[in-house]
């Protein structure tokens, strides 16, 4: 009777729709709805938004959702980060950047140093004090540098040619394209430039970015501008002519240096037009710095980024800084660890020594016997001999900022308040600004460690559901 | 009848497999035990659920809160439980419900007069099932299983995936009943597999999903299909290919022959996935492969050149380098093949039993008691045993849809099956709801793993008064 049964039955028991979260007797699923509000990251992938509404170490933090009907308090033991969704950029005069030993970064403005001592200002404070031995470089920016963008916290502004669903899409802060597809924005660039952001990857990936173009919704082969082409094992970058019958121009690629097991990178493009120069860079790490010698020729001020191929490769860009700057000389974007003290110059050279000072808008800088007194007008940046700093215990409550002018600073909270966030930071003491200065959160500082091969399994996290 | 629609597959066997084992999670910040909640705006969160009350509050515990977390049951999509342990007893009369609506229920068939059937239940007691509301029952097929569940690498054979654009290969690693890896890698075996067979694995995944897996492959060692003509000797196989998280397609492959495409599906939605249950079944004989994803049929692939395959074996390919999580492996013979099923507005005048070892008895159940069956044919009353039986098509009409209510759900059994009702409330040791079928029901909470709420059209915010 098998043989009846097989191909006359009119019985199906159709168990494999019954089994399935899809099949509802006959009603629908509740209706997606879209998210609104800042973002609250748990470290085991959990995820809700909403509004902080006021944090300090004895109570917790205070989240509103709209899905709750009370404020929630949480305590930050597992608390990965709140990413706030406000955009744009803090004006803030600065004239260099400092960055430190323990990772902070500030904008600022140097106003002397000395054995000891480091005084600047910025833009939470004037005429700070710290020690020297904290400071791992001065960077000086240069003239005119104008802060163009930083976000994204929306789509507005932003143009989707997608080609396929499931490319370029937005949420929390982060662009993600797992098919072909282009974003791009009109920044308006006019003069020398520097673009960055975070590049993340989940497999072997393509992606074209288009710098000066004039499209910003495709690729355009028919004006003037430069293209970039990464991927993760190296950089290309080509001249597009405004001249239909001439072939993009490539001037050349270089090993991206990303070592194995790691898929996000910072990447920051230079574009001196003084100079004709490109220049990438990843994690502060100078990539390669092309020169065009037919001079820097480009007819647009927008950015475009193209996911080229489909190996099911997920990219996502975020932390994206656009600025533009004038002057033949670009600001250094690479850090040099070094066991003595080193001065950058606008011509790219370097010279090791002892900088004893920075006075009356100069540099003492001692070499071997000699003491030298370099305008800082010819100076890009101080890197400062490596200083060990011993491992310290960290506070429940140590977090990082990200602000929205640009650098971070880590601190332990103490309070957090509508109008005020107020805590104590190992460089400078007591410290306060206004919330709404930060973009981003972070907490539990230590599992930021780069992940090793012991503990490789992290990458399955989330698999285990 | 025989003028239905026939997409769906008769799978008795899927019905009384043996329960899914177990899976013993690995604990990294996230506690194995914890339910997970999921949000209508995409949000997630892991904790404990504490209660559901009648005026929709969801009590929620989280570890670095020190109250429970009240959440809008309006803002919640879905609820997922962990997976208990199967407690279910072994009975000659264990078999499968499903009702007209589309639920499924699973128990041990009592009593059936021509008013109501009885359940007995292990999660709910003795569910009465008004006659109308049935649509079919079925009893367990006995198949033996073939491969039963990922116990470590022994008699598994690793290789380096050769996929273009693989920059670097990695290896599988086993680890609490499932295979890992996060680089391109291959894992094979020779599952010996049958001739029908049905084969069911869980994957997840982070990154995009670039994975294939041959079938009835005779060889052990990955091959690149762009030069397979170039690979040591390998005997016809099919080739299911999940691309970009968003295609899959079968390529029938064999060596010196040109690689044809059967079809290739395009599931966009596989984007938002991160780990779905893969369900295969195969029959050479009909040269057919159909394929299910988290037991939703979506494909068959029926070979018009004729079943290529030549081994009993599988390979599993990552080809991302991204994590991969293979778990829950499971080949059983399959009994099931394609068949004419329900109609798509008809409504099913009489009652058809299913024999083992005779023909199909139509006509009208007049009662199901002490082990036999009564049912009324054009040529009077035949009684069987229940062992003789594999199923039964009641009559019914087509289930009309019903509006969901505030709190109206769809819980989904652990061991299969689901049941539709409106939550009245949900506590720790019981839920109270119910089911416009079944009327009032008090069901063990342990017996879901999920817990759907279904279609409140008002977005929180405006409930919120945002």
């Amino acid at each position: 009777m098998k043989g009846n049964w097989n191909h006359t039955a009119t019985l199906v028991l159709l168990a494999a729709l019954a089994f399935s979260g899809n099949r509802l007797g006959g009603a629908t699923a509740a209706v997606p709805i879209p998210p609104e509000g800042d973002l609250l990251e748990f470290l085991d992938g959990s995820l809700l938004h909403g509004g902080l509404t006021r944090m300090d170490p004895v109570a917790g933090l205070r989240w509103e959702c709209p899905s709750a009907l009370k404020p929630i308090d949480f305590q930050p033991a597992h608390i990965d980060s709140i990413h706030f969704a406000r955009g744009g950029s803090a004006a803030m005069p600065a004239n260099c950047r400092l960055r430190f030993f323990n990772g902070d970064d500030l904008f600022g403005s140097v106003a002397s140093l000395d054995n000891d001592r480091l005084n600047f200002t910025t833009w939470f404070g004037r005429d700070l004090a710290v020690s020297r031995a904290s400071v791992q470089s001065i960077t000086f920016l240069s003239s005119n540098y104008t802060i163009l963008y930083e976000g994204p916290s929306d789509t507005n502004g932003w143009i989707f040619g997608n080609h396929y669903p499931g490319s370029w899409s937005f949420r929390d802060g982060v662009f993600t394209s797992g098919l072909p597809g282009s974003l791009g924005r009109n920044f308006n660039l006019t003069a020398s430039s520097t673009v960055e952001f975070d590049l993340a990857w989940s497999d072997s990936f393509e992606l074209l970015v288009v710098i000066y173009g004039d499209a910003v919704d495709h690729l355009d082969f028919r004006n003037s501008s430069y293209l970039l082409e990464f991927t993760r094992d190296q950089v290309n970058l080509r001249h597009i002519a405004s001249d239909a019958a001439s072939l993009t121009r490539s001037l050349g690629s270089a090993p991206l240096p990303v070592p194995p097991g790691k898929n996000k990178v910072r990447i920051t493009i230079q574009s001196n037009q003084a100079e004709g120069t490109i220049a990438v860079f990843a994690d502060n790490v100078l990539v390669k710095r092309w020169k065009d010698e037919n001079g820097f020729h480009a007819s647009g001020g927008g950015l475009l980024f193209q996911q080229q191929i489909m190996t099911g490769a997920v990219i996502k860009l975020s932390n994206f800084k656009i600025s533009q700057w004038d002057g033949r000389y670009d600001p250094e974007a690479s850090i040099v660890a070094t066991n003595t003290d080193t001065v950058r110059f606008i011509n790219h050279d370097q010279a090791a020594g002892k900088i004893t000072g920075i006075n009356d808008g100069k540099v003492a800088f001692t070499v071997g016997k000699d003491l030298l007194q370099i305008p800082l007008p010819r100076v890009t940046q101080l890197n400062f001999a490596t200083n060990p700093v011993p491992p310290i215990a960290r506070h429940p409550w140590e977090v990082r900022a990200y602000f929205l002018s640009g650098g971070s600073l880590s601190f332990q909270l103490e309070k957090w308040g509508e109008k005020e966030v107020s805590g104590r930071s190992a460089i400078f003491g007591p410290i306060a600004f206004q919330p709404g200065q930060i973009r981003e959160l972070e907490f539990n500082l230590d599992r930021a460690a780069p992940i090793t091969p012991a503990d490789g399994n992290r990458d399955f996290e989330g698999l285990d559901e | 009848m025989n003028n239905r629609i026939s997409i769906l597959w008769l799978i008795a066997t899927l019905a009384f497999n043996a329960p899914t084992q177990p899976v013993q999670k690995t604990v990294f910040a996230k506690p194995a035990s914890q339910s997970l909640l999921l949000f209508r705006n995409g949000d997630l969160l892991y904790g404990n659920l504490q209660s559901i009350d009648s005026h929709g509050t969801v009590l929620w515990q989280h570890p670095d809160t020190t109250k429970p977390i009240d959440f809008r049951r309006d803002s919640i999509a879905r609820i997922d439980f962990p997976a208990p342990a199967d407690s279910r007893a072994v009975s000659d009369n264990a078999c499968r419900v499903l009702l007209a609506n589309g639920n499924l229920l699973e128990g041990n068939l009592l009593s059936c007069n021509p008013q109501i059937l009885t359940l007995q239940t292990v999660y709910a007691g003795n569910l009465n099932i008004p006659r109308p509301a049935l649509q079919s029952l079925v009893f367990p097929p006995h198949l033996p299983g073939v491969f039963d569940g990922i116990t470590g690498l022994d008699g598994w054979t690793q290789g380096a995936a050769v996929a273009a654009f693989v920059t670097e290969t990695g290896h599988w690693t086993y680890r609490n009943s499932a295979f890992y890896t996060d680089k391109p890698a291959s894992i094979a075996r020779d599952l010996k597999l049958p001739d029908t067979a049905r084969i069911q694995f869980d994957l997840a995944w982070k990154g995009g999903l670039n994975f294939a897996v041959a079938l009835y492959t005779d060889s052990l060692q990955p091959l690149l299909l762009t030069a397979k003509d170039d690979a040591p000797n390998f005997g016809g196989f099919y080739s299911l290919r999940f691309l970009n998280s968003a295609f899959i397609d079968l390529w029938p492959v064999k060596k010196r022959e040109p690689v044809r495409e059967l079809g290739q599906l395009f599931l966009p939605s596989l984007n938002n996935k991160t780990h779905m249950r893969v369900d295969l079944r195969i029959s050479k004989s009909q040269h057919k492969i159909a394929l299910f994803l988290d037991d939703t049929p979506v494909k068959e692939w029926v070979d018009p050149e004729g079943f290529i395959g030549e081994g009993t074996g599988m390979r599993f390919v990552q080809n991302s380098t991204a994590p991969l999580k293979l778990s829950n492996l499971r080949v059983t013979q399959w009994d099931g093949v394609l068949a004419n099923t329900v109609g798509e507005t008809g409504e099913i005048i009489h009652d058809t039993v299913w024999l083992e070892h005779s023909p199909q008895a139509t006509g009208s159940i007049e009662s199901i008691a002490n082990g036999k069956l009564t049912v009324k044919t054009a040529a009077g009353p035949v009684q069987f045993s229940l062992p003789d039986i594999r199923a039964i098509d009641f009559a019914h009409k087509p289930a009309s849809p019903r509006q969901p209510q505030a709190l109206s759900v769809h819980a989904t059994f652990a061991h299969g099956g689901g049941l539709d009702f409106i939550l009245e409330s949900w506590l720790p040791g019981e839920i109270t709801g119910h089911n416009d079928d079944l009327g009032t029901i008090q069901i063990n909470p342990t017996a879901f793993t999920r817990l759907q709420f279904l279609a409140p059209e008002t977005p929180t915010s405006e409930k919120a008064g945002k």
